[in-house]
């Protein structure tokens, strides 16, 4: 890391057994070799681990491709790495928001090409049931402002970008439809300026996956 | 927009891929279909979630201290600062099966670096050959790094040590130190000997010593005369 960059960790972590959407299965990471199996077979002193880790796409901090609600679309593999890797950053705040319409995207300003991050502060409930009940969202009105502002990301720290109960999914189906990448359930937005820190994705090029969790990062230079 | 190039330096994992010969090959699996999910939508719209099934050792992999120290950071752990920007300096190391420390002669200082090891045997990926005589580290060159304190240290084959060698001196040694270790790069042909930079960002999985991953080398080109 060159000196003065920071670099702030989006991500929640991911362990064995955790909920971390409320219908699909847990993440398992199993000892596919343990220590005192490798130990049975290895020099004197010296032991490991392997595991093998089965999760659905949409775990933890999560991206979702094009792929996921259009056949046609990139895959996790496909999406352009010069689409997810340093993007200006644009954090939209709306603190305990629930059902988040045009206005805050509009008064956010020039957003081609950035990644806009919708802060809720709903990541706060990680962990909790809480984090699955009255989960903000953006309304069909965000996304039709999003659409038009052409921004490469959409993010938000909530539990579904989508309202749960809405059958016509607008902001993953629109979005990504659209070309643009999303990351949902995002961590520490708190810590990252409105405007000025970059986001870097690197998702696991996993074929077929249209979703995959990720480790983003802000950084500030 | 001063320009810079993004080197991609992962393969791709897909379905049914061999990872290593006695490891589970990665699956893809289907959990909703679209079909299945354009029943309970509306409007024409459908999405599909996969489960995906896979060893941590699949594709390019990082490799962090837990893997052989229980008290290690694990992938959630390992500071993910450690791994942005981190200055990448590739060493020519082909035509040797076990590669010797001679390679870093006049090579500078290796701190805080990211010290890749270019032995070619990438082109062998998607073979079986990949998984033969694949090119390991001399234990003189795990005592040389040991000493030079890179921050990561990856290769373009399968291990970082010979399978025959149950002592696992490079991933012992460099794991014990702190280093972090990718295997199974691509595309280090591409890269400038020194100047480009690497960053990894690795799924924060706890209790995972090693996991698939997309790392990256960052090349910013040449100021321009006219700028």
């Amino acid at each position: 890391m060159l000196t003065g960059t920071r670099v702030i960790d989006l991500s929640h972590v991911i362990s064995n057994g955790m909920i971390t959407h409320p219908w699909l299965q847990r993440p398992v990471v199993n000892e596919f070799v343990t220590r005192d199996q490798s130990a049975a077979f290895s020099a004197a002193g010296v032991t490991f681990q392997l595991e093998v880790i089965s999760m659905p796409g949409s775990t933890g901090t999560y991206l979702d491709a094009p792929f996921q609600f259009h056949v046609d679309g990139p895959d996790v593999s496909a999406v352009p790495l010069a689409r997810l890797f340093d993007i200006p950053i644009v954090v939209v705040r709306v603190p305990d928001g629930r059902a988040i319409g045009a206005g805050p995207i509009r008064a956010a300003g020039d957003l081609r090409g950035a990644a806009v991050l919708v802060h809720t502060g709903h990541s706060r409930f990680w962990g909790e049931g809480a984090f699955f009940r009255d989960s903000p969202y953006l309304t069909a009105d965000a996304v039709a402002e999003l659409v038009s502002a052409e921004p490469l990301v959409v993010g938000i720290d909530s539990q579904n970008i989508d309202d749960g109960t809405d059958k016509a999914k607008p902001a993953q189906h629109r979005l990504l439809g659209a070309d643009i990448a999303l990351l949902e359930c995002l961590n520490r937005l708190h810590e990252v300026p409105d405007r000025g820190a970059w986001l870097r994705v690197l998702p696991t090029p996993v074929r077929g996956a249209g979703s995959f969790p990720v480790r983003p990062v802000a950084v500030i230079r | 927009m001063n320009g810079k190039r993004i080197v991609d330096l992962s393969h791709e994992v897909y379905e049914g891929m061999l990872t290593h010969p006695w490891m589970p090959k990665p699956t893809v699996t289907e959990y909703i279909s679209r079909e299945q999910s354009a029943g309970f939508l509306t409007g024409g719209v459908s999405f599909h979630q996969v489960q995906v099934t896979m060893a941590g050792s699949t594709g390019t992999v990082l490799q962090v201290p837990f893997q052989y120290y229980a008290e290690g950071p694990d992938l959630a752990g390992f500071p993910v600062e450690h791994l942005v920007d981190v200055p990448i300096v590739v060493v020519p190391a082909a035509g040797h099966p076990e590669i010797p420390v001679g390679v870093f002669a006049d090579l500078g200082d290796l701190e805080g670096t990211a010290v890749l090891l270019h032995t070619g045997q990438d082109r062998l990926w998607g073979t079986s050959d990949y998984f033969e005589d694949t090119c390991f580290l001399a234990p003189e060159t795990v005592d040389y790094l040991t000493e030079a304190r890179p921050r990561v240290v990856g290769v373009d084959s399968k291990n970082t040590d010979s399978g025959a060698d149950q002592g696992k001196p490079a991933q012992h040694r460099l794991l014990g130190a702190g280093i972090a270790v990718l295997t199974s790069l691509t595309g280090l042909g591409s890269l400038p000997r020194t100047g480009a930079a690497l960053t990894v960002l690795p799924v924060p999985v706890a209790g995972a010593g090693s996991f698939p991953v997309r790392p990256v080398a960052v090349i910013e080109e040449a100021d321009r005369k006219d700028a």
